[in-house]
């Protein structure tokens, strides 16, 4: 065990870890497989994306993943209670989905509303607002 | 009983639906939308997922995002719009015939759109043996009692077939709290597309088993656990791979049928590859004045394709009705033109449209799904002695709609042949 890992310190020593990792993106539904070149642990080439959003989503996935978050709030309006489709305006990092589900499960609203208003903003610091993704009116279906 | 007249009626108030009765309204034709639920959107309004308009609207909308953007354009035009109206028949000589609460309407069309969407096949379609028990549900019904009724189906949940919305309920019903224990699907490749098994399944770490079916449902009144087990390559259950899952629900996620029960009263010849209308380049049905484009026609992997389509369904209606009237008040018989059919080749599930006016005039787009996924492959378009049209070499999916954008001059030739044109994936060796 530790023969091996002197082993590796001298490749490292040696010569750069040189590694590349593929990452497909899920921006669009082009499906880009890209590869991420890495030197020392640190992305040095990106290759394989259509455009230029896939070598950001591929950066991003290696470092910091972001997923859009969406879910529903109950809203109040009249006597009736709706299910508001809402999304995260931005992605948020992955790892933050679980606690601004917590928040957003919690939260209830009072209607009427507009598609793209606001409705928690600033969700759990990662200053990203959560914005409705309809309107809500009185003859819409109701929950 | 009322009586209504329009140039173009269109039964469906989805995003087909929706799209063609503004691009027929836009060329000048008075249009109907018959809806059966209480507001517009269709599936759209429990899609809460983003994923949206890419390429329509060049930019990433959930499904009530982009509903609303096309029911704000409804409202704005001079469409009429009749909700928790349900069309019980569709007469031979176009006759519309409706209920509601208000009794029975009877709709006089120049030209019909078909845009009724599709419904999902359900437990009795692949036969699986067990008791029958609450708790086993297709999953778009999930979804729409998770995200529009407020009502959670289960606690612990097993997902049979790796379609798209199995996939995407998957993540939802993870995300709300409730247990996904896996996804189960018969063949050896996921019917979803990649990004959802990414976003869905990876994401939250929920097991994807491929070649794996569930086998038995077990308990009564309520479902208490499925049997799944492996199956070979000729679909036969390993028995030796057998277990039990204790479950509490079993979503269906195993595919989606047209819905042309009334195109079939009508006289509307269907496609037994698709289930949905045969159509020519114009989206129209073999039946004179019925068009019909959407889920209705085949089933679509995005919206975007859906109101590309339907607005090419809207367009020609309006054409056909406005041109009907103005013959008939000129006396002008009517044309009769000639038609050549396009068949599905090698590796090809089906194309849309399934046949092809000749001489050509536009340009012409076929719609095709491959049957299995090919690493290396080329579409080629041909005859059975010349080749039309050859794509290039790239992975094909059977979960992923293709499309091929044709010249009328590239079709010129077919003319002088009679011979139906096939569209063929063929492999290409590394």
């Amino acid at each position: 065990m530790r023969q091996k890992n002197m082993k590796q310190q001298e490749k490292m020593i040696n010569k750069p870890d040189k590694t590349a990792i593929k990452v497909c993106c899920t921006t669009c539904p082009q499906e880009c497989v890209i590869t991420v070149s890495l030197t020392d642990g640190v992305i040095d080439r990106v290759e394989g994306q259509g455009c230029k959003r896939g070598k950001k989503f591929a950066e991003k996935e290696l470092t910091n993943p972001e997923r859009t978050l969406t879910t529903t709030i109950l809203v109040e309006y009249g006597d009736k209670v709706y299910l508001l489709p809402v999304k995260t305006a931005d992605p948020i990092p992955k790892k933050d989905l679980a606690m601004a589900m917590n928040v957003i499960r919690k939260a209830r609203l009072i209607g009427p509303c507009q598609m793209g208003d606001v409705v928690i903003s600033n969700i759990c610091g990662t200053g990203v607002d959560v914005v409705a993704c309809r309107s809500i009116k009185e003859e819409n279906h109701a929950c | 009983m009322k009586q209504l007249d329009y140039d173009v009626v269109v039964i469906g108030g989805g995003p087909a639906g929706m799209a063609a009765a503004l691009k027929a309204n836009e060329k000048g034709a008075t249009v109907a939308i018959i809806e059966r639920n209480d507001e517009l959107g269709g599936i759209l309004n429990q899609c809460i997922h983003s994923g949206f308009g890419l390429s329509y609207f060049k930019q990433e909308l959930t499904g009530p995002e982009y509903a609303e953007l096309f029911i704000n354009r409804v409202k704005d035009s001079d469409i009429d719009v009749y909700l928790n109206t349900m069309v019980i028949d569709l007469a031979p000589d176009q006759r519309i015939t409706a209920v509601n609460q208000d009794g029975m309407l009877v709709l006089a069309a120049g030209a019909i759109v078909l845009a009724m969407g599709c419904r999902e096949r359900t437990r009795g379609a692949i036969k699986i043996p067990g008791s029958r028990p609450a708790g086993v549900l297709t999953a778009g019904l999930a979804q729409r009692y998770v995200n529009i009724e407020n009502r959670k189906p289960g606690e612990r949940i097993v997902i049979l077939g790796s379609g798209d919305i199995g996939l995407i309920m998957a993540r939802r019903l993870t995300l709300e709290g409730m247990q996904v224990l896996g996804v189960y699907e018969l063949m050896p490749y996921a019917n979803g597309l990649y990004r959802n098994i990414k976003n869905c399944l990876d994401d939250f770490d929920i097991p994807l088993h491929l070649s794996t079916t569930v086998t038995n449902i077990i308990g009564y009144p309520h479902l208490e656990a499925v049997e799944v087990a492996k199956v070979d390559e000729n679909f036969a259950v390993i028995d030796e791979t057998r277990e039990v899952i204790a479950c509490d629900t079993l979503l269906l996620s195993i595919g989606l049928i047209p819905e042309n029960e009334l195109s079939q009263n009508s006289g509307v010849g269907l496609n037994p590859r698709t289930n949905g209308p045969l159509v020519d380049e114009e989206l129209a049905t073999d039946q004179p004045g019925i068009f019909a484009c959407g889920n209705v026609l085949h089933v679509h992997d995005l919206v975007d394709n859906v109101t590309l389509e339907a607005e090419q369904a809207g367009t020609a209606a309006a054409v056909y009705a406005l041109e009907q009237k103005a013959a008939v008040s000129e006396n002008r018989p009517a044309e009769n033109k000639a038609t050549i059919t396009i068949s599905p080749g090698e590796n090809v599930g089906y194309t849309v449209p399934a046949k092809l006016t000749i001489p050509p005039q536009k340009p012409i787009r076929i719609l095709f799904r491959v049957r299995t996924p090919l690493d290396q492959a080329a579409v080629v378009i041909h005859t059975g002695t010349e080749i039309f049209y050859q794509g290039k070499v790239q992975a094909y999916k059977p979960s992923v709609m293709e499309a091929v954008a044709l010249h009328p001059e590239e079709l010129n030739r077919l003319n002088e042949s009679d011979e139906p044109i096939t569209v063929s994936v063929r492999e290409v060796k590394k």
